[in-house]
C-alpha cells in the first residue's frame, strides 16, 4: 500500500474517533502508549504511598 | 521523592498492567531507595535511578512467578487474542491487552523510549543492556504490537513512529 499520506500535516492533532488510513495505525499506537502513561501520571498520589514517604521521613531525617 | 511518585506509577503500570501491583512496585521502590539513599549520587538523574530500582523489582518478581507458573505464560499468550482493529481504531483496553502480551523486556524498552521520553542511551542504562539491544527491542515491540492489533508489517511507516525523543 502507499505510505505517502502517513505524515499528513495536522493529522497528529486531530482526534478522530477512527482512522481510516491503515498506515496511520502505528502512530496511533504511539499516541495510545503515551496517553496510557500520562493518564496514570496525572492521577493523584495514593494515600498509602504518600503516608509511606511521610513515615520514612519522620523516622530518619534524610533529604527529600 | 514525592514528586517522582506519579512517573513511577505510570512506569510501573505500563509494565505490569495492574494498579495494585503497580503501587506495590512503587512502594517497594521507595523503601529500597530510602534504604540506599547514600548510593544515590547527588546531581545525577533521580528519576532514572528510581526507574532502575523499580524495573529490577519488577523483573525479579517476574522471574519468581515464571518459576511457579512455568510454561503457563506461553499458553496464555497463545490463547488470549486481541480484537482485530476496525478501520485502524484501537480502543485503550485492546491496546493495553496487546501491550501486556509483549515480552516484558520489549515492553520495558517500548515504554521507556515511547512513553517515558527516555533516550535510547538512558533506556539502556536503566535496562542494563546495550543501546543496540534497546533499539531492537523497541523495533520488535512495535512490530508485534502492530501485528497483534491486526496490522501487517507492511503497514508500518518509518521507524520513528514510537520515538518520542530526538
Amino acid at each position: 500500500m502507499h505510505e505517502d499520506d502517513e505524515r499528513t500535516p495536522g493529522a497528529k492533532n486531530t482526534r478522530k474517533p477512527e482512522i481510516k488510513d491503515a498506515s496511520a495505525l502505528p502512530q496511533h499506537l504511539g499516541r495510545k502508549l503515551r496517553s496510557l502513561f500520562s493518564d496514570v501520571e496525572a492521577q493523584p498520589v495514593p494515600d498509602r504511598l504518600r503516608e509511606l514517604l511521610e513515615a520514612l521521613a519522620a523516622k530518619e531525617k534524610k533529604p527529600e | 521523592m514525592l514528586a517522582q511518585i506519579p512517573t513511577l506509577r505510570a512506569f510501573a503500570f505500563s509494565l505490569c498492567g495492574n494498579f495494585e501491583r503497580a503501587d506495590d512496585l512503587v512502594q517497594e521502590t521507595l523503601l529500597k531507595a530510602w534504604q540506599h539513599l547514600d548510593k544515590f549520587e547527588e546531581g545525577t538523574n533521580l528519576r532514572a535511578w528510581l526507574y532502575t530500582i523499580l524495573r529490577n523489582s519488577y523483573f525479579s518478581e517476574l522471574r519468581k512467578r515464571r518459576r511457579e507458573v512455568e510454561d503457563v505464560d506461553g499458553k496464555m499468550t497463545a490463547s488470549l487474542s486481541v480484537a482485530p482493529t476496525q478501520h485502524g481504531h484501537v480502543d485503550m483496553q485492546d491496546f493495553q491487552k496487546a501491550l501486556n502480551l509483549l515480552p516484558a523486556d520489549q515492553r520495558e524498552a517500548l515504554v521507556l523510549v515511547g512513553a517515558a521520553g527516555m533516550s535510547y542511551e538512558e533506556a539502556a542504562a536503566i535496562a542494563q543492556c546495550a543501546v543496540g539491544t534497546i533499539k531492537s527491542r523497541v523495533n520488535r515491540a512495535r512490530t508485534r504490537l502492530t501485528q497483534m492489533l491486526g496490522m501487517s508489517e507492511d503497514d508500518l511507516p518509518g521507524s520513528s513512529a514510537f520515538d518520542a525523543g530526538p
